[in-house]
């Protein structure tokens, strides 16, 4: 007769159990120079919905990286993945016509507030400030693009910063 | 067809997103201000365009002198204090 098997002894087995944060946004977008623009777009429209974008960019390269991409995809409550790079059969997909202007609108599509929900204007203004500051982010970190872990937190926290501020309550 | 996510969660403020991402207090605090310059500006220009601005909203509140109170549906006493009530008040005293 098999036993049945205790709550804590399936935890046990399924690993140890992660903690979801529900304001992390897992991004999965191309890294090069032509998808700059829409790299800022992604990290203001997903600031503007009070969330805290999380990339790979955050590991650094090791044995374990694949490990942690996993982890970080684990505890990110949502995940947006571009896939203009890729072609796509699916039907469920939010087509942003490569634009910053289109990110915005198909983030908007994607995700509903109940509460602070920001207009294409207000991403565009945190888009706005991300712009202004980008060159001297840049400089800061001594890095040539955005794709680099120092400039994506550096710009997580600005834009984030940003929509506290713009983002009606 | 899509399907919108609805999101109740708590909106992320700086400090949060920072901690999240690990980034330093200090570099926090400079962000936060980058962005403070930034996006004061852009209210003061939202506000010259549209010609009016949270200070200005609160001056037209009608000033004490002027409001009128009427009493409840019981018709008692009618309290009316304006100022020109005032003023002809003083002239027939």
């Amino acid at each position: 007769m098999a036993a049945r098997k205790s709550p804590s002894q399936k935890q046990a087995l399924r690993g140890p159990k992660r903690r979801v944060e529900r304001d992390a946004v897992f991004l999965n977008v191309p890294y090069d120079q032509r998808f700059e623009n829409l790299f800022l777009a992604y990290i203001a429209g997903v600031s503007a919905f009070g969330f805290a974008p999380r990339a790979t960019l955050e590991i650094p390269f090791s044995q374990r990286r694949l490990e942690r991409i996993v982890s970080l995809i684990g505890i990110s409550q949502y995940s947006v993945h571009d896939m203009s790079r890729v072609q796509l059969d699916s039907a469920d997909v939010y087509i942003h016509d490569g634009t910053v202007r289109g990110v915005f609108r198909e983030l908007c599509n994607a995700f509903v507030r109940t509460r602070r929900q920001p207009s294409v204007v207000q991403m565009m203004q945190i888009y706005r400030v991300l712009r202004s500051n980008f060159a001297a982010i840049l400089r800061k970190a001594g890095a040539r693009d955005p794709f680099n872990a120092r400039v994506f937190l550096d710009l997580s926290v600005l834009a984030s910063a940003a929509a506290d501020k713009l983002v009606n309550p | 067809m899509t399907q919108a996510i609805r999101v109740d969660s708590p909106f992320a403020t700086p400090y949060r997103t920072a901690k999240v991402l690990g980034v330093s207090k200090s570099r926090t605090k400079e962000l936060i201000e980058l962005a403070g310059r930034f996006t004061d500006r852009l209210l003061e220009h939202k506000e010259a365009r549209t010609g009016q601005s949270a200070v200005n909203g609160h001056a037209r509140r009608k000033s004490a002198a002027s409001v009128r109170r009427k009493s409840s549906v019981d018709g008692g006493t009618k309290i009316s204090i304006t100022k020109a009530s005032a003023k002809r008040a003083k002239a027939t005293g």
